[in-house]
Order: structure tokens, then C-alpha cells, then sequence
């Protein structure tokens, strides 16, 4: 693999690195500093890609692991507002998403499920999990976020 | 509200990243100015310096404490068995070179702005020993990094040093690693730093480890006794040499690996230098690796781990190489412009029949040089 493949993903697939990396960390601009970060050390170990998934996948394992390293660095500065990054758009519900009822766990699927719109084989594969554990955990946040969401006053 | 519901919610919250495109320079950039960008990372470690253990007394409480104590079985089973490496590749791997786990020990430990860093070492079959740094545990296996070394025990005096990571997720070469051969009571390790200072580091039976400076590169590290300096080592890396495009490439070597992918061999020249790839290409796709660089002996022998592929470069008139197996066969491989390609088969991928060195054979039989193979 040379760096023009990965130069490839990183244009087509720009869009939802950032999205989920900025949902990770909890910052927009940690999030797009995480996947430049990612896609550089992806460029220095390229050698390391075995050819046994998807060029995409092993990026997304990268991202992923670079974005969890940002958001470590910056909870002992402070605690991060997770749903910060998740922006409103103008037509949004007024419903507030209590991401903050998830765990890390579930939270990066949900990301990498709404955000990324991955299937559950290639979420599997980026984090190690087997599909069953995907769609559990994605539907235990479900679970998680609507009771949240009912309990909420307003 | 119903499951759908929430999946439209989410949805609806994605965040945008409009008017924000793509700088595929900058990756490059930081790329190719890696170990000195540590601009975010001098923000994260901004109190981090070379932590030496404490004043003498509180520093011999703490070695005592963890010096000699008996690895956790975490860090037995990454020394057993590294991470991400594939059956059968992985017996090759072990040929570095059959480190009894099971008597690893602690050696030393040292605080950093990433939490404790430890390191242990366990005897290997050849009566050096494979040192493990620990940076920490991820689904009940310590993760680090891993140097197998010949003993420690040698009458000549020679620092061995290099930058680790800090933490395998990032990737960060945070920690200097230094060995130092021929160590006795009394010797130091001793870091040169670009910001023109120095820091001394004890040595715990040969071993010395301390996390980077933030802000600051190692320049060289040295074994110092007092103010005499025994042996020094540059830890400046040095300058990358540019890839060769692919088009400049020659195919010098083919061969089939035991799972059937073909595999190419080929060489080009960078500046000067010799530069080498691997080509593997199965049912899947291909992948190329390679580098270039100078030759640091009469032979070279890499392996690449994912294919069960030796390959190297030689400078000594060999008629042809010989690949010894620990179950005494051997095979026999031809070298074309300086340079070999053998794909193990099996049985020679499992332990107690894997290879253990190549040797350069003139036309006579008589070897010229020899080289130990190692995984990596």
C-alpha cells in the first residue's frame, strides 16, 4: 500500500472521520486534529497493513485509537462535554441527546453507526468486536438513551 | 419513544464539517516532521521531564520493591506472545530467540505523565534476555514493546539505546530505552539533550529507561562512570531517504508463501542507498512494504511476519545462502544483485523446526558471513 491509497480514503471518507473523531474527543477542533494525527501515523505504518480487511477498516481502527488518545489527554485537563461536538443543525429537535448516559463503548458505536454510517461487520472489525456485540451494546444504548430522554423535565 | 425514533435523533445530530476541506499536506507534513511535532503533545505533557527515581534511600526502597518480583501473568502472556501476529508466523517470530517467559522479572519502574511504566526481563535460550516495557494492560495483556538482546555480561563496555513508545495507541516514541553492555556497580546512563542540558539516569542491571523531555529531543545518550564517559550512542535519527517511485523499482525475486500468496522482491536506489520491497498479493489484495538504508554488516536478514518471508541483502561474494533449521535441515537459496527472498514453508513455521540463521556460502562451501534470523 502507498500513500496515494490512503490519500484516497482520507478524501473520500473525510467527512465522517471528522464527524466521529469530533464526537470522541468531545472537541471539533481535537477531532480534525485527531484525524490528521491518525492518517499521518496511518502514512508511517503503512507497512504494518496485512491486506487482511479493508484499507478503510484498519484507518478507522487508527482514527478511532487516535481520537480515544486525544480525549484521554484532554479529560486530565478538564472534563469534556461529549455532546458538545454535536452540533445542533438549524432543524433539529429540541430534544438534547444525553450522550453522557452511555458508555465509552457504546458511545463510539452509536458514533461510528449515525455518524460514519458503518454496518455492523465493519464497526465490529474496527473495534474488535463480534457483530452480536455491536448490535447489543447499540441497542442497550438505545435503551439507555430513551429512558434518559423520557426522565428528562421539559 | 421507540428505538427508530432515537436513530432519527441521532441522526439528525450529526456534525458538520462544511467549509472545512481536506489538507492532505498537512498529514505529510506531520509525517515527515513526526518526532519533532509535539506541539499538541508539549500541552499534554507539559509538566513531563526526565523523572530519575528519588534520592538515594527513597530510590533503593522502590528497585528493591519491584526488583526481582515475578511478572504478572499479563505481561507473561505478552512476552509469550505479542500482539496482532499471526499463527504460523508467530512460531518465527518466537525465534527471538526463545524467551522463557515464565521466569521474567521486574527490573525497574518510573513514573510518567502517562502513568507507571515498568519493565521486565526474562532469560532467553542463547543466555541474553528479551526486556519488556510495560506502558499497560488492554484486555488482560500487558502492551509494550519488546527488545531481545545478546547477555548483558561482557567485557566490552557499549551503551545500546533507542526511543520507544510511550503509549502503543499513539504511538508516541516517548521513552528512551537504554542497554548497557559490559555494566557494572557504579555506571550511568547519562542523556544529552537539544536544549544543551543532561540528565543522568541510573542503571538497574544493564537497564536504564526515562521518559522524553517535552519540548526537547535527545540528542545522545552515553554509560558514564563520575565524569568519564565509557560509551556514547546518537539518538538522532537519521535523514530520511526519499522513496523511490515505484516505476524505478526492478523485480530481483519471486517465491509463494505457505498460504499460496506470491510474493516479489524488488530493488531500486535512493541517494546511494539500497532500497528494498516486498510485494505480497493474495485472493485479498496486496500490500508492499520496504525502506531503504545502509547496510550495517556483510548480511541483512529481515522477515516479513505476515507471510513467513525471509529476505535480505548481502555484500559478500556468496555463491549462495544456506537457511538453517533448528531441527538441523537446511535449505538452500540463491542470491540475485545482492539480494535474497525465501518463503518458509511448513514444517519449518513451527517451533523446534524454525529457521535460526542464514549463511553466505562461497563456491567452495565456505561461509563468509552469518546472520541470525530474527521476527520483525
Amino acid at each position: 500500500m502507498d500513500a496515494g491509497e490512503l490519500e484516497r480514503v482520507y478524501v473520500n471518507n473525510l467527512p465522517a472521520f471528522r464527524r466521529v473523531a469530533a464526537a470522541i474527543t468531545g472537541e471539533r477542533e481535537a477531532g480534525c486534529d485527531a484525524v490528521q494525527e491518525a492518517f499521518a501515523t496511518a502514512v508511517r505504518k503503512r507497512r504494518s497493513y496485512r491486506g487482511d480487511g479493508s484499507i478503510e477498516a484498519w484507518v478507522w481502527q487508527i482514527v478511532v485509537n487516535t481520537a480515544r488518545g486525544s480525549r484521554r489527554r484532554s479529560d486530565r485537563r478538564a472534563r469534556v462535554n461529549v455532546d458538545a461536538a454535536v452540533q445542533a443543525p438549524a432543524c433539529t429537535s429540541a430534544f438534547a441527546i444525553p450522550l453522557e448516559v452511555l458508555t465509552g463503548r457504546q458511545r463510539e458505536i452509536v458514533f461510528l453507526r449515525y455518524f460514519a454510517d458503518l454496518s455492523y461487520d465493519e464497526i465490529g472489525r474496527i473495534l474488535g468486536i463480534a457483530h452480536g456485540t455491536v448490535a447489543a451494546a447499540l441497542s442497550g444504548a438505545h435503551g439507555a438513551l430513551r429512558q434518559a430522554m423520557q426522565e428528562a423535565p421539559g | 419513544m421507540t428505538d427508530k425514533q432515537v436513530s432519527e435523533l441521532l441522526g439528525q445530530r450529526v456534525p458538520t464539517f462544511d467549509g472545512e476541506p481536506p489538507d492532505w499536506m498537512d498529514v505529510m507534513r506531520r509525517v515527515r516532521v513526526h518526532r519533532r511535532r509535539r506541539t499538541t503533545l508539549a500541552v499534554v505533557i507539559a509538566a513531563g521531564f526526565v523523572l530519575m527515581l528519588p534520592p538515594v534511600g527513597l530510590a533503593e526502597r522502590l528497585v528493591d520493591w519491584f526488583h526481582g518480583s515475578p511478572a504478572t501473568p499479563e505481561v507473561r502472556k505478552a512476552i509469550e506472545r505479542p500482539d496482532d501476529v499471526p499463527q504460523p508466523v508467530f512460531e518465527l517470530l518466537r525465534q527471538q530467540p526463545g524467551v522463557d517467559a515464565s521466569r521474567a522479572t521486574g527490573v525497574l519502574q518510573i513514573e510518567t505523565s502517562r502513568g507507571p511504566v515498568r519493565l521486565w526481563s526474562a532469560p532467553s535460550e542463547d543466555g541474553g534476555a528479551c526486556a519488556f516495557i510495560e506502558v499497560g494492560i488492554q484486555d488482560g495483556r500487558a502492551v509494550g514493546s519488546e527488545a531481545c538482546h545478546p547477555p548483558i555480561r561482557s567485557d566490552r563496555m557499549q551503551i545500546s539505546a533507542d526511543l520507544r513508545p510511550i503509549d502503543l495507541r499513539l504511538e508516541e516514541n516517548g521513552l528512551i530505552f537504554a542497554i548497557v553492555f559490559g555494566w557494572k556497580a557504579g555506571i550511568d546512563v547519562e542523556i544529552a539533550w537539544s536544549d544543551g542540558s543532561r540528565s543522568r539516569l541510573p542503571v538497574t542491571d544493564g537497564y536504564a529507561l526515562a521518559e522524553v523531555k517535552a519540548g526537547v529531543d535527545p540528542i545522545a545518550a552515553s554509560a558514564v562512570r563520575g565524569k568519564r564517559i565509557l560509551s556514547t550512542l546518537s539518538l538522532v535519527p537519521p535523514q530520511p531517504i526519499p522513496t523511490p517511485p515505484a516505476s524505478a523499482y526492478r523485480d530481483v525475486a519471486r517465491a509463494t508463501t505457505f498460504d499460496g500468496r506470491r510474493v516479489t522482491l524488488s530493488v531500486a536506489s535512493s541517494d546511494g542507498k539500497p532500497c528494498e520491497q516486498i510485494e505480497v498479493s493474495g485472493t485479498s489484495g496486496s500490500s508492499a512494504s520496504g525502506g531503504c538504508g545502509d547496510m550495517s554488516g556483510p548480511m541483512t536478514v529481515n522477515s516479513d511476519l505476515d507471510a513467513g518471508v525471509l529476505f535480505g541483502r548481502v555484500t559478500v561474494p556468496a555463491k549462495k545462502l544456506r537457511i538453517r533449521f533448528q531441527d538441523g535441515d537446511h535449505a538452500d537459496v540463491s542470491v540475485t544483485s545482492g539480494v535474497f527472498l525465501s518463503a518458509v514453508q511448513p514444517p519449518h513455521l513451527k517451533s523446534g523446526h524454525l529457521p535460526t540463521r542464514v549463511e553466505a556460502l562461497d563456491s567452495d562451501g565456505k561461509t563468509l558471513a552469518t546472520a541470525a534470523v530474527r521476527g520483525g
